[in-house]
Parts: structure tokens; C-alpha cells; sequence
């Protein structure tokens, strides 16, 4: 077995962080995007409801593991916007 | 003419109760329908889905959904309905619902939907019980959606879903989750069954128009994607004469991307 898996270690701890990201309470969002760049900065990304859910990602992560980088681009959900009604034809 | 307003995907949870509230503060000034695509709560707790409820309860309009992939996390489906249902939101589950504005009726059959992917990249029912298990709940579902809609003779009928029926409203999604955010099951019921407007969520990434085989708008409402509390659309009575039953075979010359 190998010592360390290279490259390959960020492919497989951004997938697994999409999965706890999707069960974890806190946050509870499969839909969110989870990829770890060449120098291992993992990135997500995708819009969450709260502000409250966006702070939660970086927690739930360094919870998992406290030594990985992260950068949060993930949203938060604006709904104050007013909406356009569409006719439809 | 019926101004129909929908939204899907508001994940409901205890920290979002005051942006919900303010959300849909003025839902029945603009709207004479409320449809709401599934996903209502972060993870399918009652307790999310009555904060949910607590901001729907002085909306006048009626209202009408389908519970999502989401509100199923916790195996309570049942429990998170009947809150919802306690605010006078009508849970359709292969069931459907007729309501009444400015004279016009309007039937809305509405089902969760499930995936299994779209024509030329669909996974079958074959091979392991487990992958036959996926596609026959998915046939299920579909099924019951044609049924809903068989069962409605108003003259503007509305297929309400979380899943996604085609591949256009999806567009922004990795392709590889296709098969999980829907399948063509639901748009072959939709064009079978003679509805007149296909809305749905769960695409988060997707884009919000798109169009049937047979022509039928689809609506893709999930909240990242429209950006405001809800969409609004308006139909009129004549929707119904454009969009017979038998009007499967034909195909709607207006730009297929809706």
C-alpha cells in the first residue's frame, strides 16, 4: 500500500466532504460542490438558505479535518428580490 | 387568466424562519395560486416543516405541493404532510387538487418524481434488484402522475413535481448527476396526460425554462435558480384548447428553449 496517494488524496477527501456535507445537520446540502484544487485548497460552492448553513460548511469541514484549507464560495440565497410575471403562450 | 406562483426548494429550517416569513408576506396580492416543488425543509424534520407552515398561515390563495428528496432524509414524509396540510397546503402525492380563480378552474396533479436519467442516457429496469428497485419506483411515480392528470377535466391542468422531467432545465448540472435529478418518465406522463404547464424543483444549478417532447413549458423553480421568493406565471383558459390530450404527437414550433 502506498504512504500517501498524492493528488489523488484531495480527489478522494473532496468527495467524501460532499457526502458529509449532505448529512451533517448543520448544513444538510447534497447539492452544494466540493473540489480540491492542484495545491489542496478545498473549494465549495452553491447556494445555501442562511448564513447561518454558509458558516456551517467551513465548521462541519475542519471538524472532519482541522488542517485542510478552505475556501467558502458558497451563497446565501437571497429572496427579496421582487419577481416578473411571466405570460405564458 | 389565473397568475399561478411557485417556488421549490426553500429547505425550511429553524434559522430561516424570518426570511420565509418576509418571502411570502405578499404571495396573495400578486398570485391567485401558490405551487410548491418539494424540498420544502432541510432535512424532512416536523419541526422545519412547520416553520414552513408558521410563514404560509395568513396566505388566502391556495396552495398546493409535493414533498422532495429532501423532506424523506428524516423517514417522516408522512409527518412533515400533515403539518404542511394543517396550514391548508394541499399534499398531492399521485393525487391532484382543483382550485378556482377569477372563474377558471385549475387542476394540479402533483407527484415527488424520482430519476433514472433521459432518452438515449436512461438507466433500465434490468440487472440487480437494486437498480430495478431505482427505475420501478421512478415508473411508479410516472404512472401515477398520468393518472392524476387523466383524472382532471379542467381546462388548464398543471403537473407539479420535485424531480426534473427533461434534460434542458438541467443545464448547468454535471451531467453525471443527471439520472439522479430526474427522468423522461415524467415528461412522457406530462405530455400523455394533457398538462398545459410542467413545474419542478431539485436543480439547484439548472436553468429555469425548458420545453416537453411534445411542447409543454417546463419550469424549473428551485430558489437558487429564480433568485426572488417566487416565480409568477401567467395562463389563460386558452391554454387548455392549445394543449389537447391528443396533442402528444405534435410538437410546439416556439423555440424549444421555452
Amino acid at each position: 500500500m502506498p504512504e500517501s496517494l498524492g493528488s489523488a488524496e484531495g480527489v478522494y477527501l473532496a468527495a467524501h466532504l460532499q457526502e458529509t456535507l449532505a448529512n451533517d445537520p448543520r448544513v444538510n446540502a447534497p447539492e452544494l460542490r466540493v473540489s480540491c484544487g492542484p495545491d489542496g485548497i478545498i473549494t465549495v460552492s452553491g447556494v445555501v438558505p442562511t448564513a447561518q448553513r454558509r458558516d456551517a460548511v467551513v465548521e462541519v469541514i475542519h471538524e472532519t479535518d482541522p488542517e485542510v484549507q478552505v475556501r467558502n464560495d458558497t451563497t446565501v440565497l437571497d429572496l427579496t428580490a421582487s419577481s416578473s410575471p411571466e405570460a405564458l403562450t | 387568466m389565473i397568475r399561478v406562483a411557485a417556488v421549490g426548494d426553500v429547505h425550511a429550517g429553524p434559522d430561516s424562519r424570518r426570511q420565509l416569513k418576509e418571502a411570502f408576506a405578499d404571495v396573495d396580492e400578486v398570485a391567485d395560486l401558490l405551487l410548491l416543488a418539494g424540498d420544502l425543509t432541510k432535512s424532512g424534520s416536523p419541526d422545519e416543516a412547520a416553520v414552513l407552515a408558521d410563514a404560509l398561515t395568513g396566505v388566502d390563495i391556495p396552495m398546493v405541493a409535493v414533498l422532495g428528496n429532501h423532506d424523506h432524509h428524516s423517514d417522516r414524509p408522512h409527518d412533515v404532510r400533515r403539518v404542511l396540510g394543517s396550514v391548508r397546503i394541499q399534499m398531492l402525492e399521485g393525487t391532484s387538487a382543483v382550485v378556482e380563480a377569477h372563474g377558471v378552474r385549475v387542476g394540479v396533479a402533483g407527484v415527488k418524481g424520482f430519476g433514472g436519467g433521459f432518452e438515449d442516457a436512461s438507466a433500465a429496469d434490468f440487472g440487480e434488484p437494486e437498480t430495478k428497485a431505482y427505475i420501478r419506483h421512478t415508473k411508479e411515480r410516472a404512472a401515477a402522475l398520468q393518472r392524476a392528470l387523466d383524472g382532471l377535466d379542467t381546462p388548464i391542468r398543471i403537473a407539479l413535481m420535485h424531480y426534473a422531467p427533461i434534460r434542458q432545465t438541467l443545464e448547468g448540472e454535471h451531467p453525471e448527476l443527471f439520472p439522479w435529478l430526474g427522468s423522461y418518465l415524467l415528461a412522457e406522463a406530462c405530455d400523455r396526460g394533457g398538462a398545459n404547464l410542467v413545474i419542478h424543483g431539485h436543480a439547484h444549478h439548472g436553468r429555469e425554462r425548458g420545453r416537453t417532447p411534445a411542447g409543454i413549458p417546463v419550469r424549473n423553480v428551485a430558489a437558487p435558480v429564480l433568485g426572488h421568493p417566487y416565480a409568477i406565471y401567467v395562463m389563460e383558459e386558452r391554454h387548455a384548447e392549445s394543449s389537447p390530450r391528443s396533442r402528444f404527437a405534435l410538437r410546439d414550433p416556439v423555440d424549444a428553449r421555452g
